[in-house]
């Protein structure tokens, strides 16, 4: 028969459409409205996952996101998706799903195997295992072992966003108690926002019967619902699971997107107020074997009957210590399913007479210590149990059954509240723990404020004993999640581990999926039973988020591929392009390594537009070169306190390099600046620093410098510059038609110039990275693709090329000139790179300068740039390559310093490089070996500049 | 070498914006739907002016604008004006002026008035969507009419959003990452969620 444990009416399912899905295998059918977890226990489906640790069969447990057990990889292929709860996944036809952790099904799992070596694995045993010989002798087998569901191997089809949003009023959970103050907020005026994490509001009651201001709960949920939905400053979000609370309010949560071409979305909520009706989460009993399949919540079977119309089972046992459970088992015996007996660990309670009245079996003063079944429940065990909970040996009896539902009293859901800073109590009366402080503006409301509508009247929180029975608690289980018994919490605390958090990490109790919703304060209660405190003295964990799991896709949102990391382009980009450019990944800038012409390799590129460079012209988009305006009466003072050269000498229409330290004294970035008039400079930072260089420059104003009279303004992309590159540079741009007077004799090296291009606004410094004559020529961004393509044109008599970085590196490195960055690194000083005399000569205080002269900064053996030359000239030196000495002994294995820049010249025609080394400068002429992954290359230490060491070629005509 | 005679070409250059459109033609239509407009505004006038710490000239700003008809913002973060010609406090000390100013004073001694015309890309949403197209990207809590924000963005850029009215915004961002950002509108565009609705 279909769905066996289906009822011909009742629930919220649509009986008229049929819904086919997979599990394990196997098929079956569903009704609209269903979730996985109530379909499956429709069609008698018992087992439905296995344990994390032991491989233990389990079966449905709860029916929302407290679920421990039934974990499942939802769908194949792309779309799979792990360790989903079956209670949280809306049925769908074609749904294909199987159990994780199991193989090859939770039925007939083969790994159960291990549940023979439970005793073997007790709480903590990896810290005192796999210690000899070394943990990496296990690592491979442990890290095969363990895990749950897998993720794609393809990347995930769908889509996801992101979405800021604000809310007066947000609140969380549209159960009851969610509903009255959203009316409420709204009667007040405020915008409020209503999430909640299932499809349709009502909370609780969708699948309780209780009566709301004299009213059935489904008219009273109809009732409030009429109300809201005339209210237009209420908005409600379902399938939106909150789950993390940050500061300043801010609410993250999940929508899922069942319609549409977005599959979830993550909301970022800043709240003024949050309201938190995130109701109560039902609390197992502990006692021998109370895992077993057939075994759930008393709460989540009324909601299987309730909500979806499904028995969970037919002849069945309540085991409770408070009165909820009695309104459970009237629903249940009135829908067909036989309730044999109440076993009750309170000895008298008004609830217990009802139900005698009723003609139910009441058991009271007893509690189950036993099940039995294979794997599903058949059999429960009961012992009558003293007010501490211990089991009387002589009192006891057997019920052959097919279903235990058990309660040991509610939780106020707390989780967000403890995220957000706030306080919990322990409430006796409850037995468990509720809000009692706010740190920020929320407060909680109904049961997550431990407002229940009825008297609980729970009794004492505490695991029951069977110690009298000769019997241990090595499989009574309080997390079922993550395998933790109470004998592990014993252990725990003997080898004390007796804080809560301590316990929480050694035992792994709250962790997992479901984070401890079901086990958490049961593991608070046997640990305060062991301490003999009360369990508010205990006290808890503190929650973290993610309160539910939540996908990888929703964090991320849209944030993937071309969105992941977008790089910056140039003007010239699509030019570049078209030219056989290699763009890659520049300080986050698409910029051109070099430019392949047909059937060209890439270092063959390289060679071919060095030469050029360096025999003709070349030009490169230099445009994501910094440039910063340093405008003011005070701006000479003020670059002269951040650079380690003295700038307040630069004449206007001059430019000066210029090195900037940290307060530690260590490189950071350097640059050309320039004077444009007395007041202005433009200051030039390497390419992706602009931004760092421009709010270091604010800070020293805005917090240090105040008297200084300075502006800043980053400029970077509103000028395009192109680098004019080689002997024929100006040849080729005095053909541009410049108001710029452009001779030698007019221009020269490391001086700028301000004009026209026609009406463009015009820049032109002539400075060098590349050792030949050169010029940047800057123009509004706008405009640079268009100069681009002028100067390529103009200089094509002159056999202009394009040329990469790549070149561009390698011609700074024949020339020696340093490269912030590659040859420095977090502990290079000026000193170390030649600008000793420089800053010897300056008299003013700069930025690092003290932190340059303490003992660190004077010690003699710095390492400190020089050139390399190999020498053997066919060979390349490694670059990250270490230094030694070629002496032998124990002193030849230490490393000297190492290669910070290679270069294949091919002007020099050999491997050239540049390095940091111990005293380096002072080394000149030596022999080292340069050792890379077990080779050794000889080489000679020498001056950095290998090509033009004089300059001339900077100024010829 | 060649021995091409040279030549000399004085022809103004040709200027593009961020995403390719010739400045003063129509900019880029990003998305055009019932219930979204994004339009690239291709050489938009962007002007930063910047006033020295030490105040002097107070009045020289104020008197400019009054001359455009257009007001001084002078709360953090105020945005005064229409799209057409704005002025948005975006510092204490500075100000964004978009959009052309019919006179053209230059500032007095002190004051730093640089052109950002085209270091900003602009981009122009309109229609009841846009407000939920930027919320994709950014925290757009307290950006109302009348309000010009400086944030992150798209988990990549810093970008101002100008609002203008509840339906009408202006994002501006870095020219380097106008390509990315016409995309990842568009892209936004596109995440159609299904209306959100009362209980």
């Amino acid at each position: 028969m279909s769905q066996p444990f289906r009822l011909e009416q009742g629930g919220r399912v649509d009986r008229s459409r049929p819904l086919h899905f997979r599990f394990d295998g196997r098929p079956y059918i569903g009704f609209a409205g269903d979730t996985l977890a109530s379909a499956l226990l429709a069609n008698g489906v018992r087992v439905t996952g296995r344990s994390f640790k032991y491989h233990r069969a389990r079966g449905l447990f709860g029916a929302g996101f407290e679920e421990p057990n039934t974990l499942v990889q939802l769908e194949t292929g792309a779309r799979t998706e792990a360790n989903l709860k079956a209670t949280q996944i809306e049925l769908y036809d074609g749904l294909v799903a199987r159990s994780v952790n199991a193989w090859p099904s939770a039925k007939f799992d083969l790994m159960a195997v291990f549940r023979h070596f439970k005793p073997l694995m007790p709480s903590g045993f990896y810290y005192k295992t796999f210690i000899a010989p070394n943990w990496h002798w296990y690592e491979w087998l442990i890290r095969a072992a363990a895990g749950l569901g897998v993720s794609p191997r393809q990347p995930d089809p769908d889509r996801y966003d992101k979405q800021f949003r604000t809310a007066e009023v947000l609140i969380i959970g549209a159960g009851p108690a969610g509903l009255r103050a959203a009316i409420e907020q709204a009667d007040a005026g405020h915008q409020v926002l209503l999430v909640d994490d299932q499809p349709e509001p009502g909370g609780c009651l969708l699948h309780q019967a209780q009566e709301i201001d004299g009213l059935p709960a489904q008219r009273w949920l109809d009732a409030q619902l009429s109300r809201l939905s005339a209210m237009d400053n209420v908005t409600l979000l379902p399938r939106c699971t909150a789950f993390g609370y940050y500061d300043h309010n801010e609410i993250q949560a999940v929508q899922l997107l069942p319609e549409g071409p977005v599959r979830q979305r993550l909301l970022h909520i800043r709240a003024g107020q949050v309201i938190l009706a995130t109701g109560a989460i039902e609390r197992p009993l502990v006692f021998p074997n109370n895992d077993r399949p057939g075994i759930l919540l008393a709460g989540a079977a009324r909601r299987y009957l309730r909500q979806y119309g499904v028995l969970p089972g037919r002849r069945l046992v309540i085991a409770t210590n408070n009165d909820s459970a009695y309104a459970v088992a009237h629903e249940l015996r009135d829908a067909g399913a036989e309730v044999l007996a109440i076993l009750d660990m309170r000895a008298t309670s008004p609830a217990q007479a009802a139900a005698v009245a009723a003609g139910f079996e009441v058991r009271a003063g007893v509690a189950p210590t036993g099940t039995w079944g294979r794997p599903v429940l058949s059999r429960v065990r009961w012992h009558g149990v003293t007010e501490a909970g211990q089991a009387r040996p002589q009192d006891t009896g057997e019920i052959a059954c097919d279903g235990l539902l058990v309660s040991g009293g509610w939780n106020p859901t707390v989780h967000l509240l403890s995220q957000s800073g706030g306080g919990l109590r322990f409430d006796e009366r409850l037995q468990a723990f509720v809000p009692n402080r706010s740190v920020q503006a929320e407060c909680s409301v109904g049961a997550a404020n431990g407002d229940f509508n009825e008297e609980l009247a729970v009794a004492p929180l505490q695991a029951i004993d069977v110690s009298t029975l000769g019997e241990t608690p090595n499989y009574s289980w309080v997390d079922l999640a993550s395998d933790v018994t109470e004998g592990d919490i014993r252990l725990a605390a003997q080898e004390n581990f007796s804080a809560v958090e301590h316990l929480k990490r050694y035992t792994t109790t709250g962790m997992m999926t479901d984070q401890g919703k079901t086990s958490n304060v049961n593991a608070i209660g046997v640990l305060a039973g062991l301490a003999g405190k009360p369990p508010g003295a205990v006290g808890t964990t503190k929650f973290r988020p993610p309160f539910n799991p939540v996908s990888f896709g929703a964090l991320v949102g849209r944030q993937v591929g071309a969105f992941y990391r977008p790089l910056r382009r140039l003007p010239s980009d699509a030019l570049q392009r078209q030219a056989g450019a290699v763009m890659e990944d520049y300080g986050g800038w698409a910029r051109a390594a070099c430019f392949l012409r047909d059937g060209e390799r890439e270092e063959h590129a390289v060679v071919r537009e060095v030469t050029t460079v360096r025999n003709g012209v070349g030009i490169l988009d230099y445009s994501p070169l910094g440039k910063i305006l340093v405008h003011g009466p005070d701006a000479g003072e003020f670059l002269n306190r951040i650079y380690v050269n003295n700038l307040r000498t630069l004449q206007v229409g001059k430019c000066r390099y210029g090195l900037m330290l940290n307060e530690h004294g260590i490189i950071i970035d350097d640059g050309i600046a320039t004077r444009w008039d007395e007041n202005t400079f433009q200051v030039g930072t390497t390419s992706g620093q602009a931004e760092h260089v421009t709010e270091l420059l604010e800070e020293w104003l805005q917090c240090e410098w105040l008297d200084l009279d300075v502006i800043v303004e980053p400029v970077t992309t509103q000028w395009s510059t192109i680098m004019v590159a080689g002997p024929r540079s100006r040849a080729v741009l005095q053909r541009l038609g410049l108001d710029i007077d452009l001779s030698p004799a007019a221009f020269g090296h490391m001086e700028a110039r301000q004009g026209h291009l026609g009406e463009v606004p015009v820049r032109i410094a002539r400075v060098s990275f590349t050792g030949e004559l050169g010029f940047e020529i800057s123009v509004p961004w706008s405009f640079g693709a268009s100069l681009w393509q002028r100067l390529l044109a103009l200089g094509r008599p002159e056999g202009i090329i394009p040329f990469g970085i790549e070149s561009l590196m390698v011609m700074r490195t024949e020339k020696g000139f340093l490269h912030v960055g590659s040859d420095t690194d977090g502990a290079t000083m000026p000193q170390d790179v030649g600008f000793g005399p420089i800053m010897d000569r300056k008299s003013e205080d700069f930025v690092g300068r003290r932190s340059t002269i303490t003992p660190e900064g004077r010690r003699s053996n710095r390492k400190q740039l020089v050139g390399l030359e190999a020498l053997d000239t066919t060979v390349t030196l490694p670059v990250g390559g270490h230094v030694l000495s070629e002496s032998s002994g124990p002193a030849s294995k230490l490393s000297q310093g190492w290669v910070t820049s290679v270069a294949n010249s091919p002007t020099l025609g050999r491997s050239v490089a540049l390095a940091l080394i111990e005293k380096g400068p002072q080394r000149h002429g030596e022999t080292v070996r340069v050792y890379d992954n077990g080779r050794s290359v000889p080489a000679r230490i020498c001056a950095p500049g290998f090509y033009d060491p004089q300059g001339e070629r900077l100024h010829v005509e | 070498m060649s021995s091409e005679k040279p030549t000399t070409l004085v022809a103004e250059l040709e200027a593009r914006s961020g995403l390719g459109s010739v400045i003063g033609g129509p900019g880029q239509l990003v998305h055009r739907d019932a219930g979204l407009t994004i339009a690239e505004e291709a050489g938009l006038p962007v002007r930063s002016l910047r006033r020295p710490r030490v105040a002097a000239n107070e009045t020289w700003l104020p008197r400019q604008l009054r001359a455009q008809n257009l007001d001084l913002a002078m709360a953090p973060r105020q945005l005064a004006g229409d799209p057409g010609l704005s002025c948005a406090r975006v510092e204490p000390h500075a100000w964004l002026i978009c959009g052309e100013l019919h006179r053209d004073d230059p500032a007095p001694a002190g004051w730093l008035s640089t052109e950002l015309g085209d270091r900003l890309c602009a981009f122009r949403l309109s229609g009841p969507r846009a407000a939920d197209v930027l919320a994709s990207g950014g925290n757009l809590h307290g950006v109302t009419p009348g309000i010009c924000a400086r944030m992150p963005f798209a988990d990549a850029v810093a970008v101002y959003v100008q609002c203008f009215a509840s339906d009408q915004y202006r994002l501006l961002v870095d020219v380097s990452f106008a390509p990315f950002m016409a995309r990842w509108l568009a892209d936004a565009a596109n995440n159609r969620i299904p209306p959100e609705g009362r209980p």
